[in-house]
């Protein structure tokens, strides 16, 4: 509710100061403390409703100030949320049992954050006249880039030295505590790569002992990440992404932690809710199969699991995602290959999720109300493609791409080759370079309308000019690529054109 | 007499020796250039594979490293294969990749060779990954530098590097570089100045467009038509009524890409009673693309009066343009004169059968 106060503890400045704008700019009275003393200080004279704590604090931890709150008659109403990073292995139980009220996972989602505070807060039912979630995040954009600015500077200084004094005196837990801070305030300024390796450096710090050969890998790793940092994050989720999922449903399945949080925050932003199951847990449940959506994590020890039985009922109550390791993706049964609606291949971004999860939501499967196929496919078949292109390396790209997708593939090299292999092999979808010797794509294309072959045809040449385009598609083309082209862009046209 | 003789003989076995050492040196060097083709020619494939998965999302960097081993320079020359085929975050990655495996750093550091054949690979690895903002922190003004090279497939490729690397202060001089009067630098150049033509409308073709040198003006115009694309100027009318009819001819052609203008539409019409057939054909193009009714009495009149080139083009201008210009070329079907009737006829028959201009 606009006004509320809260109080929010961290020791990094920079979280403190975003976290801060994000909230008042939600309505919220805040206040803010950089350590839990100077927090227990202020508690004497300011009442918030809210607590926002950091776990890890100078001095007095997070946890041992929330046990300080609740023994404190006068402060035993307040709920307290802390802030965790996944780095500590129970980091989230420890947190409950102190007794705060739930917490948060860094990196703290800007888009979602007021929306949880609010559900910690206990006024869900107010959610609806919050404002929408495009607009919850409206940091200045000024105040945002002079954030990111210092964020990058510092942290490139401090990595470098961390580098230096691996040679010298070197704090193993001083230096965590500060990898610590940039996982957060990485990924609160969007910078999810920084984060990312922070993340793991910080892994490799607390272990013991300590892999110094490793530990410099993976300092450098953050510092070049410092000096050259991928675009922040702070694009808005495509129009399309949102409506096919929010407030949809998602059961995913054997996930690792990791790829757990990855997936539960890149789902959070698209307003659609995940429920986390175990590989062993029995894929009939009630609960997993009433989603609208699976994914299901493969792995060389969950592939004989009973989610991942083509005949399991899962398949056919909903789409499936299948995420993994590219090389066990391609190693699956390709009964089950075929049935999956979407693959999510190694080091996958949150955003191509939802791009993926999207297209699997959106393209519906043959049996149902999918627009009829010239050449139906049988159900969980895959989509056969014939690739006709003199490039060899073309060729490699393309068949790589598309067989990583589930589809069946052929590839030729000149458009004779071409027109012989799409007479043979019936395939779905014929996709044609233009130049090519013998025959042209032009003249491949007219060939095959002429006889009345049914296949969905796709041009994929570098001639771009108009009359090369309407060239194209007044001989029959279903779509025309241009190239320099993406991969991505490529499959979801395919997938478009396999679903017509 | 012996002695000399023997300076001789002995001179001679140097030489001999000197010939045998040359020949042996090279035969080895001979022997390590096939052994490495044969090593290339056996580990690109692989190398193009990997590189494939590294774009489907694998992280294979270590096993590209590995089986490049020492060749460093065939994992370049794989990834510059890629030139003009992928795009997007796929690019992207394989840019990522050059990195990791170090070969931006050893292209920057070719890039200073005096070979001029490593520095054409190195600007070609160059181009290709100044797409990618990292890469393009790395390789700072080397491309600019380089348009001044003394070798000219040098000189493209970094123009090229400039092109992609987003410095707009520089197209100018690239564009400069595509007027100069080789027509294979033009072509090679000309795609890749198209992606910034809004860049280069600003100031560079206008600037080329109004030069004295009608020559310049000429090729502007040829490599503005070339692009095939939407302009956004509208300064056009001093071309379209230029002295030189190339020029009349070249700025026609172009007009259909420009926003409309009242200017450039009276030109046109005025370029109809155009004596010359060229100017007279442009003009027709350009009014059945943009389809101005207004011309229709005016390319009625060039299918009555004008020579053969001329009957084509004011006949399929006019299939362009209904209803009039149908219901004119139905009427001048049966004209007296059998050229105007024949042209006529052709152009109504093309259109039957789905022709088109």
């Amino acid at each position: 509710m606009p006004g509320e106060p809260i109080l929010v503890v961290d020791d990094t400045p920079v979280n403190l100061k975003l976290t801060r704008i994000l909230l008042v700019n939600e309505g919220y009275k805040v206040m803010t403390a950089t350590t839990a003393e100077e927090a227990l200080e202020l508690l004497k004279s300011f009442h918030p409703h809210l607590v926002l704590t950091d776990i890890q604090l100078p001095g007095m931890d997070g946890l041992e100030l929330t046990r300080r709150i609740r023994k404190d008659p006068n402060l035993k109403d307040l709920v307290v949320v802390a802030l965790t990073a996944f780095a500590m292995k129970g980091d989230e139980q420890k947190a409950i049992d102190a007794g705060c009220d739930g917490y948060i996972t860094k990196p703290i989602d800007t888009r979602t954050l007021g929306t949880r505070l609010r559900e910690h807060l206990g006024r869900r039912n107010e959610a609806a006249a919050a404002p929408p979630p495009g607009e919850v995040a409206a940091i200045p954009e000024a105040d945002l880039q002079a954030l990111r600015r210092v964020f990058l500077a510092e942290g490139r200084d401090k990595s470098r030295q961390l580098l230096l004094d691996l040679d010298g005196q070197f704090s193993a837990n001083e230096a965590a505590k500060l990898v610590h801070q940039w996982v957060g305030t990485g990924g609160l300024l969007g910078y999810t790569a920084i984060s990312r390796l922070a993340r793991e450096a910080e892994a490799i710090l607390l272990d013991r002992p300590l892999d110094n050969a490793q530990l410099r890998e993976a300092l450098t790793a953050l510092a070049l990440a410092f000096s050259s940092p991928r675009e922040a994050r702070d694009t808005p989720i495509p129009e399309y992404v949102s409506q096919a999922l929010a407030g949809k449903r998602v059961t995913a399945v054997g996930l690792p932690a990791a790829e757990e949080e990855r997936l539960g925050i890149a789902l959070e932003r698209a307003h659609a809710t995940a429920t986390f199951f175990e590989a062993g847990y029995d894929s009939l449940a009630e609960d997993a199969l009433s989603a609208d959506l699976a994914v299901i994590f493969v792995a060389p020890e969950v592939d004989t699991c009973a989610w991942l039985d083509p005949n399991a009922p899962l398949w056919k109550k909903m789409p499936v995602v299948l995420v993994g390791s590219r090389d066990h993706l391609l190693a699956l049964d390709p009964k089950v290959q075929g049935l999956a609606r979407e693959f999510l291949m190694d080091s996958w971004q949150p955003e191509e999720a939802l791009v993926r999860l999207s297209l699997a939501q959106i393209v519906k499967p043959s049996g149902g109300a999918r627009h009829v196929p010239l050449s139906p496919l049988a159900p969980g078949a895959r989509t056969r493609v014939v690739i006709a292109d003199d490039d060899a390396t073309v060729r490699a790209l393309v068949g790589t791409t598309l067989k990583n997708f589930g589809f069946d593939i052929e590839t030729v090299p000149d458009g004779t080759m071409a027109l012989e292999c799409v007479r043979r092999t019936q395939p779905d979808i014929a996709v044609l370079d233009v130049s090519m010797p013998g025959m042209d794509g032009y003249e491949v294309l007219a060939a095959l309308r002429k006889e009345s072959i049914p296949v969905r045809v796709m041009l994929l040449t570098a001639r771009q000019q108009e009359s090369d385009v309407i060239r194209g598609f007044s001989l029959g083309a279903d779509d025309y690529v241009v190239k320099p082209f993406s991969p991505m862009e490529l499959v979801a046209r395919l997938k478009r054109l396999a679903a017509r | 007499m012996t002695a000399a003789l023997r300076i001789v003989s002995a001179l001679l076995g140097l030489y001999a020796l000197f010939l045998s050492a040359i020949f042996g040196l090279s035969l080895v060097r001979a022997r390590q250039s096939w052994k490495q083709k044969r090593r290339y020619a056996e580990i690109e494939p692989r190398l193009r594979d990997l590189l494939i998965e590294n774009i489907s999302g694998s992280n294979n960097v270590d096993s590209i490293r590995k089986l490049a081993g020492p060749d460093r320079p065939a994992v370049g020359r794989v990834l510059t294969e890629f030139e003009g085929k992928v795009a997007g975050a796929a690019r992207d990655r394989l840019c990522e990749a050059a990195i990791e495996l170090g070969l931006v750093q050893d292209w920057i550091q070719d890039s200073r060779s005096r070979n001029p054949m490593v520095r054409r690979r190195a600007f070609k690895g160059l181009a290709f990954v100044t797409s990618f903002e990292p890469a393009r922190r790395l390789s700072g003004d080397i491309p600019v530098l380089a348009l001044n090279d003394t070798d000219r497939e040098v000189r493209i490729a970094a123009a090229r590097a400039v092109l992609h690397s987003e410095i707009p202060e520089q197209f100018g001089q690239v564009f400069d570089m595509a007027m100069e009067n080789n027509l294979l630098s033009r072509i090679r150049l000309t795609e890749e100045l198209r992606r910034q033509a809004l860049a280069l409308c600003e100031s560079t073709i206008p600037l080329a467009l109004n030069g004295k040198d009608s020559e310049r003006t000429l090729v502007a115009l040829e490599l503005l038509v070339a692009w095939e694309r939407a302009l956004p100027f509208e300064d056009l009318h001093r071309l379209l009524e230029h002295d030189d009819p190339r020029i009349r001819a070249s700025a026609l052609a172009l007009a259909p890409l420009l926003p409309p203008s009242a200017d450039n539409e009276a030109a046109i019409f005025d370029a109809l009673r155009d004596a010359d057939p060229a100017v007279f054909t442009a003009a027709a193009r350009a009014a059945a693309r943009m389809k101005l009714g207004g011309a229709v009495a005016l390319l009625a009149r060039g299918l009555r009066v004008g020579k053969s080139e001329q009957l084509r083009a004011a006949a399929a201008a006019l299939a362009e343009l209904p209803p009039m210009g149908l219901s004119a070329l139905s009427e001048l079907a049966s004209n007296d004169n059998p050229a105007t009737a024949a042209a006529a006829a052709e152009a109504l028959a093309n259109l039957q059968h789905g022709g088109m201009f």
